[in-house]
């Protein structure tokens, strides 16, 4: 499929890597929420792996993941400093832009869900309102890209689970606080407990969003059928109806 | 233009190559069609139909495994009316040649009535029967375990259509060959193998089986050994058509699964691993007969079977 150079691969906190791939691409591809399915030697299937940002760097298309060392896969990516990695490309639904028009948005990430929303703060420009980003990580030790979010946000909260960053607390609390606020839309990542504890205070206050969500996949394309989840409006693929969904097609 | 040289035959239906995507690793075709025009394909055997519509197992269904994966995807698909009636009329508007039907049941009448119904799509070359499906009326062992229930199925299919029946089998049997000659001697048309082999994977964080589903059916490279095996066994003891796969990922491998005795070639994890896996397959085929000093694949089929290329050789 498509070869992407591999320019930086560093680690940024605890298990956790920033990389950054080139491609031949003379324009950006990508828009907040979709994904890459990157092949890694010695490993049959492809690894699903979020934007964080995508941008033009001396002509060509530069586009940033940043991944979690989960298992073998991940980490036999975590080692490679340079050359060829083999990527399908352009995958998956992205955040819808346009639900932030006006709106107080508030981007909630935990842990590993983090990435997707850099590229949608950045993407998001002036369209809402207000914006506020709400991160929570399990330490300090696993914290990563928050200062870069203070650049693009009104208001950075953060949380781990051991309060030795930001606050001791769960991020949806930090994100419920806001909730009093007219007109909020969330759009959020990360872990199904924070995502399903983030959804029922969104419904109490009645607040809309859009999650971004996960399941094993096997060719992140659409066409096994491998991340078939049942929503309200039916089947729906997670890599290609999905990864973002509104809550209101949530079945939960 | 296609080759002369990739031409083959099944039952009368001819390919342009010998080149087909296996049923539910090619859903019907759209996903790929973004990546390269589908009609270069020999044939395409369509996501697997049942009676009623499925939605197919919970999540997880993918596992992996070293050099291949775990499914049990559990046969998702809109059932055999809206098949026929809608998918394969959309999918007539982007693919110009005949299909190949792929159809699974849990009971002989699902079975007979899913047939009836494909049977009416002009669309369809084929019906390939997947008995790798526990019977729920037999206390769940699968139609393709036993050469009395293969048969049985066999037969009821072929009573209510008029196209070629070529029967799927399952791998995860003692002796494939008997379940292949109860077939033939029912009155298939041609024979389908293999499917996929019975596998386990466990999350070790989690302590329990990766998939929902307990197991899931492994395929990829680590089956292309055991496929050949089976696809050369059968091919010894029969004359049939056989439609070979398990594993394949290259033009090399077409060879070898044609060398063993398949007049036509599946492909199907490797199709989700790289979009593209069909057409650099389909174009490195003629290199690769060159390569292996074969004239085409129609002298390829089975010239590494001694049993039975002296019968074919006879009837020539």
């Amino acid at each position: 499929m498509r070869q992407y150079r591999l320019l930086r691969n560093e680690l940024i906190a605890k298990d956790t890597y920033d990389c950054l791939l080139e491609s031949d691409r003379d324009c950006l591809l990508h828009l907040p929420g979709q994904f890459l399915a990157v092949k890694i030697d010695g490993f049959y299937l492809r690894r699903p792996i979020s934007i964080c940002e995508e941008f033009m760097c001396e002509g060509k298309c530069c586009t940033r993941l940043i991944y979690k060392v989960f298992g073998a896969g991940t980490e036999t990516l975590s080692r490679l400093q340079s050359g060829q990695v083999d990527i399908i490309d352009g995958l998956g639904r992205s955040f819808s832009l346009e639900s932030a028009n006006d709106k107080n948005v508030i981007l909630l990430g935990g842990g590993v869900g983090v990435p997707p929303l850099y590229y949608l703060a950045k993407e998001l420009g002036e369209r809402a309102k207000s914006l506020t980003i709400c991160l929570g990580f399990k330490t300090a030790e696993e914290a990563f890209l928050y200062q870069e979010f203070e650049r693009l946000a009104d208001e950075v909260l953060l949380s781990t689970d051991d309060g030795s960053l930001g606050e001791k607390a769960v991020v949806t609390e930090l994100a419920e606080r806001e909730f009093k606020r007219k007109d909020i839309f969330v759009y959020s990542c990360g872990p199904l407990p924070m995502l399903k504890d983030l959804k029922r205070r969104m419904d109490l206050h009645h607040i809309d969003g859009e999650f971004s969500l996960e399941e094993r996949m096997g060719c992140g394309f659409g066409a096994c059928m491998g991340c078939t989840h049942k929503m309200k409006t039916g089947k729906k693929r997670i890599c290609k109806e999905g990864p973002i969904f509104s809550l209101a097609d949530l079945n939960w | 233009m296609s080759s002369e040289r990739l031409k083959t035959n099944l039952s009368g239906f001819i390919l342009d190559n010998p080149i087909i995507p296996a049923s539910g690793t090619f859903g019907f075709g759209y996903e790929f069609n973004d990546y390269y025009d589908i009609n270069i394909l020999g044939s395409i055997s369509i996501k697997g139909t049942t009676i009623q519509e499925r939605f197919g197992n919970p999540c997880p269904r993918i596992a992996e495994t070293a050099s291949g994966l775990l499914n049990a995807v559990g046969l998702q698909n809109p059932g055999a009316r809206a098949v026929v009636e809608e998918e394969l009329k959309k999918l007539a508007k982007i693919y110009r040649k005949k299909v190949i039907a792929n159809i699974s049941g849990f009971s002989l009448e699902d079975y007979v009535e899913a047939s009836k119904i494909l049977n009416q799509a002009e669309e369809v070359a084929i019906l390939e029967i997947n008995i790798s499906c526990p019977n729920v009326h037999g206390g769940g062992l699968s139609f393709g375990t036993s050469s009395k229930l293969a048969a049985e199925v066999t037969e009821s299919v072929k009573k209510v259509t008029t196209k070629p029946v070529y029967m799927k089998l399952s791998p995860n049997v003692t002796d494939i060959v008997s379940i292949a000659k109860a077939c033939e001697a029912a009155g298939a048309d041609g024979i389908s193998l293999i499917n996929t082999l019975m596998g386990l994977r466990l999350d070790l964080r989690k302590r329990k089986p990766i998939l929902a589903n307990r197991t899931g059916g492994l395929s990829g490279p680590a089956i292309f050994p055991l496929a050949l095996r089976m696809i050369y066994d059968v091919r010894t003891k029969t004359d049939l058509p056989i439609i070979g796969m398990g594993g394949v990922s290259s033009a090399d491998d077409a060879i070898e699964i044609l060398m063993a005795g398949a007049n036509a070639v599946q492909v199907g994890a490797a199709n989700l691993i790289n979009p593209l896996a069909c057409k650099e397959i389909i174009e490195n085929l003629e290199k690769a007969l060159d390569k292996y000093n074969l004239s085409s694949v129609e002298e390829t089929i089975g010239i590494a079977n001694p049993e039975y290329l002296k019968r074919k050789n006879n009837r020539a």
